[in-house]
C-alpha cells in the first residue's frame, strides 16, 4: 500500500497562509485602484468640507464685525434722515409755505348772507280758512349780517324783506348784540345776553326762521295759539348753563321783552282784537322762560335727547291790554321734546323725532276779545333721512282755535331735496279738518300743496340754518 | 404635635407678618406726589390730537371735536362739544375755513382765548404748501374753500410743518416743561422723517398710479406719492353724485385704467360700488383720520395701513425698505 509522509504532503500542497497571500494580493491589485480613487474622491470631498468650514468661519467673522461696526454706527442720524429725504422730494418740499394775509382785506365789515324763500302754494285754504292762498310768492329776503363788535361782544342785524300780497316790506326781523358776560364785566361765569329784538326761546323752534324749519309752515298749533311767524320782541334774554357733565347739559333761556310780543304784531291775540273793533296796546313786560336738558345717549354722540319746559307770562298787568285799557291776562305753557339719531358708518339715515305741545291761558277781563279760554295744541314730526341729500317726514298737529270752540287737526307729509348746501326744495301736502262744535264751519277737505325754494348765498353760514342735517 | 403645628404656623405667620408691620410704623412715608399740571388740548381733527399726545405726552390732556369716523364738513354743534370747548386751554385747529362749525361753538363757550387770532387758537396749516387753491371763488364751483384744499394733514410730510406748531405752542403754554417738549419733538420729527423715507422708498411703485376719490380729500396723500386723481364721484365739492357724472367717471376709469376708488366710511357707497362694477375697479374705504382715536391714535401706524392699503389695491409690491 502507498504511503505518503507528512512532509510529502506539505511538499505537495502549500499551506493555507502561503494559499492566501496571492488571493490578497490579487484582490490588493484589483482593488488598489478602485481604493485609490475612493480616497481621491474622498479627499477632495474632505478638502472641500475644510474650504467651506473655512469660507463658513470668514463670512461669520464677517458677520460679527459687520453687526460691530454697526452697532457703533446706530440708526442714520438726523442730518443722513434729511439728506434721503431731501432726494425723495420734489425741490421746495421742505420748506415752509410764507405765511398767508389774514383772510380778507374786508374783515372789518360784517359777514353777509342772504336768504331767499319762495313758495307755491295751491289749494282750497283760501275758501276754507280766508288765507291767501294759490300763488307763487316770494315770501321774503333776509339779510343777514352778522360780526364781532369786541372781545366780548358779536353784533347781528337780520333784515327781511317780507312779501305782504305784493308788496314788499322792510322789516328788522332780529337786531341784537350777543355778549359773553362773564368777559364784558371781568367776572367768572358762563352766562351769555342778547340785547335788542329777537326770537326769545320759546318751545324748540320758536327761535328759527321760517326757512331753517322743518316745514314750509309753522306746525298748525303755533299758527293757532302763538302766531304765523311764532314770537318776535324786543328786550334783553340772558341764557346760563346750569351743569355739563359726560354727555348731559342743562341751560336756563329767560328774556324780558316788551309786550308788543303779544300785541301788535299780528298775533292771534291781535286777530281776535281786530275781529271785536279793538286793538291791542302793550305798557309791560313779558317773562319768557325755558328750561332744556340735552343728553347724548351713547358714548359718540350718535344719538340724542332734549327736553324742554317753556313759559311765557306777564310781568306787569298792562302788559297786553285793549286801547280801552281791559288788561289781558296772557300765559303759555310749553313742553318740547325732540330725539335724534345719526348714522355712524355712512351718515345716511339719521332720524328726527319732535314732538311739542302749547297751552294758552287767556282773560280779557270782560273785553269781549276771546274770555277766559283754556287753549292748546301739540305736534309730533317723524322725519328720516333717505340718502345723503333727502329727508322725508310727516307732521301731525291737533290745536284749538282761539277765542272759539272750533278743534283742527293737519297732517303734512313732506320731501326735502338739499340740492347742495345752500339749495333746498321742499314740496308738501297739507291736509286740514275742522270741526267747529256749533261755533264754527266743520269741513274736512282743506287741502293744499306746498312747494318751498330755498336758498343762501354770501358768506358760508353753519349749520345752524339748516337745523335738520 | 397637635400644639407644635399650630405653634409652628403661629410663628410662621408672625415671621412673615412682621417685618410688614414693622415697615408699616417703621419706615417714613413718600411725601405725596405733586398733582401734575396738564394743559386741556382741544383738537378739531383725530390727527391733531394724536400729534398733540406724540409731542405733549403726559403733560396734556387731550380732546377732539370730530370723531374718527366722522366727516369733518358735518360737525353739530352740541352741548358737550360746547363744553369740551369751555374747558379748554389750548385749540388745534385747521383753518383754511375746513371747521366752519368752529366758529359757533366758539360763540356759544365764550372761551375768547380760544378765538382765531389769540394765542390759544393754533391754525395747524399755516406754514403748510397749499394745493387747489382756486383762482376765482363762487358757489358754481360747488362748496369750495377759497384758501386751497383744507385735508392738510393727509400729507405725512405736512406733519412735520404741524408738529412743529404743537411744539411752539405747547412750549409757550407749558414754558417750565419746555425742554422736554422740545425733546419729545426732536425724537417724534426723526421717528417721523425715518417713517417718510421709507414710506417714499418703499411705496415709489405708487408714482403714476390713477386713482378715483369721492371727495377731494386725499388730494396731499395721493400728490405726495404721485398717484393721479383722476375724477371725484362728486361733480363739485359737496355736490351728490349725479347719474350723469358717475357715466363720465365711469368712461374716464376705463380710459385711465382706473383699479381703485377710495371712498370714506361715512360716505353713502352706493357711487363708489356703481363705477366698481361698471369698471372691475375695487372700492378702498379709507378714513383720513386715524384710529384708534381713544387709546392715543398712533399717526404713523396709521399712514403705513393707509399706503398698504392703497398698494394693496393697485397690485403694488412694496419696494425692499432702504
Amino acid at each position: 500500500m502507498f504511503r505518503t509522509s507528512s512532509v510529502s504532503r506539505a511538499a505537495v500542497r502549500p499551506s493555507g497562509a502561503a494559499r492566501s497571500w496571492p488571493r490578497a494580493l490579487l484582490v490588493a491589485a484589483l482593488l488598489t485602484p478602485m481604493l485609490s480613487a475612493q480616497d481621491s474622491q474622498d479627499a477632495t470631498v474632505k478638502e472641500l468640507l475644510r474650504q467651506l468650514q473655512v469660507e463658513r468661519e470668514a463670512r461669520l467673522s464677517l458677520e460679527r464685525r459687520l453687526a460691530a461696526l454697526e452697532s457703533r454706527l446706530g440708526a442714520p442720524d438726523s442730518d443722513e434722515l434729511e439728506r434721503r429725504l431731501q432726494g425723495l422730494v420734489a425741490p421746495g418740499d421742505l420748506e415752509a409755505a410764507p405765511p398767508r394775509a389774514p383772510g380778507s382785506p374786508a374783515f372789518y365789515n360784517p359777514a353777509i348772507g342772504v336768504f331767499m324763500d319762495a313758495r307755491i302754494d295751491a289749494g282750497n285754504f283760501d275758501s276754507r280758512l280766508g288765507e291767501d292762498t294759490d300763488d307763487f310768492s316770494l315770501r321774503e329776503i333776509e339779510l343777514d349780517l352778522r360780526l364781532p363788535l369786541a372781545p366780548f361782544a358779536e353784533g347781528v342785524a337780520i333784515i327781511a324783506l317780507e312779501n305782504e300780497g305784493g308788496a314788499f316790506e322792510t322789516v328788522v326781523e332780529e337786531g341784537y348784540a350777543n355778549l359773553d358776560v362773564g368777559t364784558l364785566l371781568d367776572v367768572d361765569v358762563d352766562t351769555t345776553a342778547k340785547l335788542g329784538r329777537f326770537r326769545p326761546m320759546f318751545g324748540r323752534n320758536n327761535a328759527l326762521h321760517l326757512h331753517d324749519g322743518l316745514q314750509t309752515n309753522l306746525p298748525l298749533a303755533m299758527r293757532n295759539l302763538v302766531g304765523e311767524e311764532g314770537l318776535v320782541g324786543e328786550g334783553l334774554a340772558l341764557r346760563q348753563p346750569l351743569w355739563s357733565n359726560a354727555g348731559q347739559a342743562a341751560s336756563l333761556d329767560v328774556a324780558i321783552v316788551n309786550g308788543s310780543l303779544l300785541a301788535g304784531h299780528g298775533s292771534p291775540l291781535d286777530a281776535s282784537a281786530e275781529d271785536a273793533g279793538t286793538e291791542l296796546t302793550s305798557d309791560g313786560e313779558i317773562l319768557v322762560a325755558r328750561a332744556s336738558h340735552y343728553t347724548e345717549l351713547d358714548e359718540r354722540g350718535l344719538s340724542d335727547l332734549e327736553f324742554g319746559v317753556s313759559r311765557l307770562g306777564r310781568l306787569a298787568p298792562d302788559a297786553v291790554q285793549t286801547e280801552a285799557g281791559a288788561e289781558i291776562e296772557t300765559t303759555y305753557w310749553d313742553f318740547d321734546v325732540t330725539w335724534r339719531s345719526r348714522d355712524a358708518e355712512h351718515g345716511v339715515g339719521s332720524w328726527l323725532v319732535q314732538a311739542e305741545t302749547v297751552r294758552a291761558q287767556l282773560d280779557d277781563d270782560g273785553a269781549g276779545l276771546v274770555g277766559e279760554d283754556r287753549e292748546s295744541g301739540w305736534w309730533v314730526t317723524v322725519q328720516r333721512q333717505v340718502s345723503p341729500s333727502v329727508y322725508v317726514g310727516l307732521l301731525y298737529s291737533e290745536s284749538d282755535v282761539l277765542a272759539s270752540d272750533a278743534e283742527q287737526d293737519s297732517i303734512q307729509p313732506y320731501v326735502s331735496w338739499y340740492a347742495d348746501e345752500f339749495f333746498r326744495v321742499r314740496g308738501a301736502i297739507e291736509h286740514l279738518t275742522q270741526d267747529g262744535h256749533g261755533t264754527a264751519e266743520s269741513f274736512a277737505d282743506a287741502n293744499r300743496l306746498l312747494l318751498q325754494f330755498t336758498w343762501n348765498f354770501g358768506a358760508h353760514q353753519p349749520h345752524p340754518y339748516w337745523v335738520n342735517r | 404635635m397637635k400644639t407644635l403645628v399650630p405653634l409652628a404656623a403661629g410663628l410662621l405667620a408672625a415671621a412673615v407678618l412682621a417685618p410688614h408691620a414693622g415697615a408699616a410704623s417703621d419706615a417714613p412715608q413718600p411725601a405725596p406726589a405733586a398733582p401734575v399740571a396738564t394743559l386741556k388740548v382741544l383738537a378739531s381733527v383725530p390727527a391733531y390730537a394724536a400729534l398733540a399726545r406724540e409731542i405733549g405726552g403726559p403733560l396734556v390732556e387731550v380732546t377732539t371735536l370730530c370723531r374718527p369716523t366722522q366727516d369733518i364738513h358735518g360737525v353739530t354743534a352740541t352741548p358737550s362739544l360746547v363744553e369740551r370747548v369751555r374747558d379748554a386751554d389750548l385749540l388745534l385747529y385747521t383753518g383754511l375755513d375746513a371747521e366752519a362749525w368752529l366758529d359757533p361753538l366758539l360763540r356759544a363757550s365764550g372761551n375768547l382765548a380760544l378765538l382765531p387770532g389769540s394765542a390759544g387758537a393754533i391754525a395747524l396749516s399755516d406754514g403748510v404748501p397749499l394745493r387747489e387753491v382756486p383762482v376765482t371763488v363762487d358757489r358754481s364751483q360747488g362748496d369750495v374753500h377759497a384758501f386751497g384744499n383744507p385735508h392738510v394733514w393727509t400729507d405725512p410730510l405736512a406733519l412735520r410743518v404741524m408738529a412743529a406748531h404743537v411744539r411752539d405752542a405747547l412750549s409757550a403754554a407749558l414754558p417750565d416743561q419746555a425742554d422736554e417738549i422740545a425733546a419729545r419733538h426732536a425724537a417724534f420729527h426723526k421717528e417721523l422723517t425715518a417713517a417718510l423715507v421709507a414710506w417714499l422708498t418703499r411705496y415709489a411703485g405708487l408714482k403714476g398710479q390713477p386713482v378715483v376719490v369721492y371727495h377731494r380729500s386725499w388730494t396731499y396723500l395721493l400728490e405726495r406719492f404721485g398717484l393721479r386723481q383722476v375724477e371725484s364721484l362728486e361733480p363739485k365739492p359737496r355736490v351728490t353724485p349725479t347719474a350723469s357724472h358717475l357715466a363720465e367717471v365711469v368712461e374716464a376709469m376705463r380710459r385711465e385704467g382706473v383699479k381703485a376708488v377710495i371712498r370714506e366710511p361715512w360716505q353713502a357707497p352706493d357711487a363708489a360700488d356703481f363705477v366698481a362694477r361698471e369698471t372691475g375697479a375695487r372700492v378702498v374705504e379709507l378714513a383720513t383720520h386715524p384710529e384708534p382715536f381713544e387709546n392715543g391714535a398712533d399717526l404713523l401706524a396709521h399712514f403705513e395701513r393707509t399706503l398698504a392699503t392703497l398698494a394693496q389695491a393697485l397690485g403694488v409690491e412694496p419696494a425692499p425698505a432702504p
